[in-house]
């Protein structure tokens, strides 16, 4: 469908060895973008003038031959909760239509250190709510590989955009599936990092125990490239932390296959492909070791209480008094009334009123209270299993990547696109989805857990699938 | 579940103007969810202690000492204020007419 992609160092050694210009790689995908995206809607800004004027910073930047550039000219896509300096950053809703961010995010510093090139904000769920990019208030994204189906949520966008070739890489963020779900949708790569790993100093916050921001790649490689840049402890993000060292194991793995995962609600298709996998491992040397994630079942209905309840104290800042979508009334409390009612959308409405009840007095514990300690025991369940395997493997996502408007009309079937991924993210644990196969041509994606700061042995195993899918493929 | 009243009293928490249809949607919905939230008490959680977070955490501290903010940074928030005043934000009265 598209030429011959290039991958991080394909850019990085022709720009760096003078070979070809960052602004020429940057106006070849510039000129992707303006063809591909005007279907796609990928992407909610796109500066070619800057774009440009950052490339030609960087081919200065190696002609003076003074640093060591890991991304140098390589363009990269934002999601629009990441905040660039100067720019209008949305966050995917009507209430930052109008925000520009003061700040750049950690994230984004650690990228123009690097040499790479921001090309543009990608559209989301707003405030990452949602599994489909539907609930955007700036219309839907399209799938690339079937435009009449949605590139997953929240960072659909994201996903879309590398899935299209329109970039070979993006950040995403992820708090209960948002990478790795449009990365499986979009037949791409994507990584929810340890939590801790990536500063979240300039993300636009969902839930704060959750969020993480990682990369969204055509490889694992690019994938491990683009981590590697963007993780560090960041003194404004009080969460982040140095990551504790972990030998990668990087053959022999004993791979942990999770019967709650293969249960009820898993298309039968998508099994069948997983099952391929595994075997595939199997027949190469890989140890498949039947486990049990005993608290699963719950984990979803325990994410649906916690990530809420911290979203309506996060969203509680958006008031239009500072920043944002503004409505003068003549009263405090009426300006706050109408800011804030006609800027969210219906589901950022429906997930404050939610948070709010669950940790309302007299409620608290019944919810909040409880959910948490069930989040102790999902998160002991990884513990011990990781005791005896190396990795966990599930399926990325019950089903193959669904049409506009299937699961719109009762928010509990979409929350249900979650409920492999949801767990990860109230562990803390590391994911990494990769395509592994095909059911006709909507792509599936596997899903690789690993122990807290062993995204390496992560990478490891994601590179082996992939040689080995595509040897077999 | 989640009663009509409680819903309304909830907005008015939130901050959010809610009409008699969203009013009746809402309870249905934030009702089908806690619905599906009922299986965790079945769980004996007892003796289980609640997790917040992945990582024990520890406050981040520093001096007490003002660092300026870098201009352009500060332009931007100043910019972008509802109302401003003598280079402050302006608020309606906290106290009156709530």
């Amino acid at each position: 469908m598209f030429e011959k992609r290039m991958h991080i160092t394909d850019i990085v050694t022709s720009v760096s060895g003078g070979v070809r210009s960052a602004v020429d790689v940057a106006q070849e995908y510039l000129n992707r973008i303006a063809e591909r995206d005007k279907e796609l809607h990928a992407f909610l800004l796109v500066n070619p003038e800057h774009a440009l004027a950052e490339a030609a910073a960087v081919d200065e930047r190696v002609r003076k031959g003074e640093e060591q550039l890991p991304l140098a000219g390589v363009p990269i896509a934002i999601k629009d909760n990441m905040c660039i300096a100067g720019t209008v950053t949305t966050a995917g809703s009507k209430m930052l239509a109008n925000h520009i961010a003061a700040y750049d995010a950690f994230v984004v510093k650690k990228l123009r250190a690097a040499g790479a090139v921001l090309i543009g904000k990608t559209n989301m769920d707003e405030f990452a709510m949602g599994s489909s990019t539907e609930n955007s208030a700036y219309g839907p994204t399209k799938n690339p590989i079937d435009t009449s189906r949605v590139p997953g949520g929240s960072s659909g966008g994201s996903a879309a955009a590398v899935a299209a070739d329109m970039v070979p890489v993006a950040l995403g963020s992820d708090t209960g599936g948002s990478i790795r779900q449009p990365a499986a949708f979009c037949g791409v790569v994507g990584l929810k990092p340890t939590y801790g790993s990536v500063s979240r100093s300039g993300l636009i916050a969902m839930a704060s125990s959750l969020d993480q921001i990682g990369p969204l790649a055509t490889s694992v490689a690019d994938a491990e490239t683009l981590f590697n840049v963007i993780r560090g402890k960041d003194p404004k993000d009080a969460t982040s932390v140095v990551p504790r060292e972990r030998p990668t194991k990087t053959v022999g793995w004993t791979v942990g296959v999770p019967k709650e995962y293969f249960a009820d609600g898993l298309d039968p298709e998508i099994k069948k492909i997983i099952q391929n996998t595994i075997d595939l491992l199997e027949k190469n040397g890989a140890i498949i070791k039947d486990i049990s994630l005993p608290h699963s079942p719950h984990a979803l209905a325990v994410y649906y209480i916690i990530m809420p309840a911290e979203v309506s104290s996060n969203l509680a800042r958006f008031d239009g008094l500072r920043y944002g979508y503004f409505e003068s009334t003549g009263t405090l409390a009426g300006d706050y009334l109408k800011s804030r009612s006609n800027g969210f959308g219906k589901e950022a409405r429906r997930r404050i009123i939610l948070g709010t009840h669950v940790l309302s007095s007299g409620y608290y514990d019944e919810f909040y209270g409880r959910a948490q300690k069930v989040r102790t025991l999902i998160a002991q369940d990884f513990t011990t299993a990781f005791e005896s395997v190396d990795v966990i493997l599930t399926p990325t996502s019950p089903t193959l990547p669904f049409k506009f408007g299937e699961k719109t009309s009762d928010p509990l079937t979409m929350y249900l696109s979650d409920v492999y991924t949801v767990p990860v993210n109230l562990a803390g644990v590391p994911a990494l989805s990769l395509p592994c196969g095909k059911v006709g041509n909507l792509p599936v994606g596997v899903q690789l857990i690993g122990k807290p700061f062993d995204e390496g042995t992560l990478f490891a195993l994601g590179a082996e699938i992939e040689r080995l899918t595509e040897k077999e493929g | 579940m989640i009663s009509k009243d409680t819903i309304k009293k909830l907005a008015s928490l939130a901050r959010l103007e809610v009409t008699d249809a969203e009013v009746e949607t809402l309870a249905r919905e934030a009702g089908s969810i806690l619905n599906y939230a009922e299986s965790l008490n079945t769980l004996d959680v007892a003796e289980v202690t609640p997790m917040t977070h992945a990582e024990l955490l520890e406050n981040v501290i520093r001096d007490d000492v003002a660092i300026p903010t870098d201009e352009a940074e500060r332009n931007r928030m100043m910019s972008q204020l509802a109302k401003a005043k003598d280079d402050q934000l302006q608020v309606p009265n906290v106290f009156g007419n709530v």
